[in-house]
């Protein structure tokens, strides 16, 4: 494996070998490895937040930045074993004799180096952390010894590990059980046509619903839909507006109206305390239990209604006695 | 009679579409009412009918009331069919002029007054109605047959418990309800007042309007009026208030606009009323249980249309300082529709069960 000292990190075309042919060599690599059933490790490493750090300290410090990135990966590994490239600010790297665990332990390596180092940009010290994605082939591990798919899966191991706040390795996963796609683009044609005759069906109905005929839209129906469905989303964009302002008020409301009930509780308390007034459960048992004024008051009342009836009864029985001894 | 039972019947049944509580304040100077729909109107007590078919035909109306009948009353027959709180034309007062009259004038007063709540033909009328708290039971017996012919269910309630139990203070409170014939006093303690717990004066709006009449007769003998004169100018400037803007007043004499300073007249005829209340007062609080007389002193409601002259609580409260040592006035917020309110209330909490009883 000692020919494959192979490194062209610079990314400008300057090195020994061209892209082209690094990639050409990974992949007789691959072949090479699967012949003698040896294991192999592709790593894809991110610096997170790359564009960011440019944008803020200029192009000059991202340039400084992959090329410390660059040597810290050179340090760390075997020369033999590097067979690597940069891809715009990404580096992808084949590293022959290389098991899932060694590629791992290999990885954690990397992260932690980069770790330590400390760019300083005028008055600031930048530091940097990487996002690492590796996939595997041979010693038990599923796949073929193909090129283009373990850059495709380091790529996407990269991601989740980007998306998953960088600083951190990310082995490949394969999807499990993904259902099988029956001719998508066949479907999506039929699905495509029977949305358009389904959506037809609705303008008509609404048409009709309006006591119209469907009018002719003169070859541009498809126009038409198009800018009713603009319409209908800006219908829609402003009724979420006009929630968004409703419910902002009503929060407002509640917050004031939640303010002015603290204050008057508040003084309820201040006002119970001051007249020895037991706020606690034993008000609420003596309601319960119908101990309460309230309860006393409305049975009060029941009897005055009682003796208000009966006084009145009275009065209706000797008016009727004096009209009939005043009819005979 | 079974034909004028069977019409009773058929009026019941097209009554089917609920009922409209109302409560009438029947008084000497003004009639109030408040109703479940919401109606709260008044009226002063007068009803007035037409002297002869021309001024019939002149006001093209058969009876007038209120202000209506106080504006035409040259070309009316008056009558204010309320005296110290009763009517004219029942127990006591029976013998009194023109009874016939004054009954047909009650009775339409208080069909105006059911009128005035605007009842839906389809709707059964119960009526609550405050009578003076010591009338007596001819004269309750009086207002009774005459607003059973309005009113499809009527009761008859104490005006000052009326007040008290419309303010929700049925214990250990004191009303006192100042109106134009009297003024009543009642005691509450939690249970129906009792005729012990009540007193009933005669000090009352007219006996103002009476004795200011006197004083204004006596330092203006030039001055020229009458009793509306009187109570209009009552109305405007009623005080006690011990300092106020001198109270300046035009009256004719001898046909002509003069301005008389009524300052004291006014004072004095108001502040009359103060020391037969507050001994009433003292009666009642007097042969209370001694444990619940402060309490009592210092729960004193005043309600009614005179409870409207300025700075009365004030003077209540000072005569009661000085004769009982302490007190406590407070006048409730709507004078006018105490009475009216408290006997709109007691209608409602009234079981259906009573009404239907008294139908």
């Amino acid at each position: 494996m000692a020919e494959f000292p192979i490194v062209d990190f610079s990314g400008d075309g300057g090195g020994l070998f061209s892209g082209e042919e690094i990639r050409r060599l990974m992949g007789v690599e691959c072949t090479r490895a699967e012949r003698y059933g040896y294991p192999v490790a592709a790593m894809m490493i991110a610096v997170d937040r790359l564009e960011q750090l440019g944008d803020l300290y200029g192009t000059e410090s991202r340039d400084t930045i992959l090329d410390e990135v660059s040597t810290a990966l050179e340090r760390n590994t075997r020369e033999s074993d590097l067979l690597g490239f940069r891809i715009g600010s990404h580096f992808f790297a084949l590293f022959p004799h290389t098991a899932r665990k060694a590629a791992l332990g290999l990885a954690r390596r990397l992260i932690g180096d980069t770790g330590k180092l400390t760019f300083d940009e005028g008055s600031a010290s930048v530091s940097v952390t990487l996002s690492i994605g590796l996939a595997f082939r041979g010693a038990g591990e599923a796949g073929r010894y193909d090129l283009d798919e373990l850059r495709s899966e380091v790529t996407t191991a990269v991601l989740q590990a980007i998306s998953a706040g960088g600083d951190r390795a990310v082995a490949y996963t394969p999807p499990k059980d993904v259902p099988q796609v029956p001719d998508l683009k066949g479907n999506l044609d039929e699905l495509g046509k029977s949305l358009e005759t389904l959506l037809a069906q609705k303008v008509a109905a609404i048409f009709e619903s309006m006591g119209q005929s469907l009018p002719d839209f003169g070859g541009h129906r498809k126009e038409v839909l198009a800018l009713a469905v603009e319409k209908m989303e800006l219908a829609h964009e402003q009724m979420r507006r006009e929630h968004a302002e409703r419910v902002d008020l009503l929060e407002r409301r509640l917050a004031k109206v939640s303010q002015s009930l603290e204050l008057t509780e508040g003084e309820l308390r201040r006002a119970l305390l001051a007249k020895g007034v037991d706020p606690g459960v034993a008000s609420i048992y003596r309601t319960v239990q119908g101990l309460s004024d309230v309860e006393h008051d409305l049975e009060l009342k029941r009897e005055m209604m009682a003796a208000i009836f009966e006084a009145n009864l009275e009065l209706r029985t000797q008016l009727s006695e004096r009209t009939g001894r005043g009819s005979h | 009679m079974s034909n004028k039972s069977d019409q009773a019947k058929a009026k019941d049944q097209d009554k089917d579409h609920g009922v409209l509580y109302i409560g009438i304040d029947l008084g000497t100077s003004r009639t109030s009412v408040a109703a479940s729909n919401g109606v709260r109107a008044t009226v002063p007590s007068f009803v007035g009918y037409p002297k002869d078919v021309v001024s019939k035909k002149l006001l093209k109306k058969d009876v007038l009331f209120g202000d209506e009948a106080l504006e035409k009353r040259l070309s009316l027959k008056l009558y204010r069919p309320l005296e110290h709180g009763v009517l004219k034309c029942g127990g006591d007062k029976a013998a009194a002029e023109d009874a016939e009259g004054n009954t047909r004038a009650a009775r339409d007063l208080l069909t105006e007054a059911v009128r005035m709540a605007k009842p839906r033909k389809d709707e059964l009328v119960y009526a609550v109605i405050g009578a003076p708290a010591q009338a007596s039971i001819n004269s309750k017996n009086a207002i009774l047959e005459v607003a059973r012919e309005s009113v499809d269910s009527v009761m008859l309630c104490s005006e000052p418990f009326a007040v008290a139990y419309g303010q929700d203070l049925l214990e250990d409170v004191l009303v006192i309800d100042i109106g134009a014939g009297t003024v009543d006093l009642c005691r509450m303690h939690g249970t129906m007042p009792e005729d012990s717990d009540q007193i009933t004066l005669e000090t009352a709006g007219d006996f103002v309007d009476a004795e200011l009449s006197k004083r204004i007769s006596q330092a203006y003998p030039q001055a020229q009026f009458s009793v509306g004169m009187i109570k209009a100018i009552k109305e405007r400037h009623s005080t006690v208030a011990e300092t106020t803007e001198p109270i300046l007043v035009d009256l004719p004499v001898n046909g002509k606009p003069t301005s008389f300073d009524l300052t004291e007249q006014i004072r004095g005829a108001c502040q009359a009323i103060v020391p037969p209340i507050v001994e009433g007062l003292g009666k009642l609080i007097g042969t209370f249980d001694p444990e619940f007389q402060d309490k009592l002193k210092r729960r004193v409601l005043l309600a009614g249309g005179g409870s409207q002259i300025k700075a009365l609580d004030s003077a209540i409260e000072k005569a009661m300082h000085e004769m009982l040592g302490s007190g406590k006035v407070t006048r409730i917020e709507e004078p006018m529709y105490g009475g009216a309110n408290g006997a709109l209330k007691i209608a409602h909490d009234m079981p259906e069960e009573y009404w239907e009883k008294l139908k």
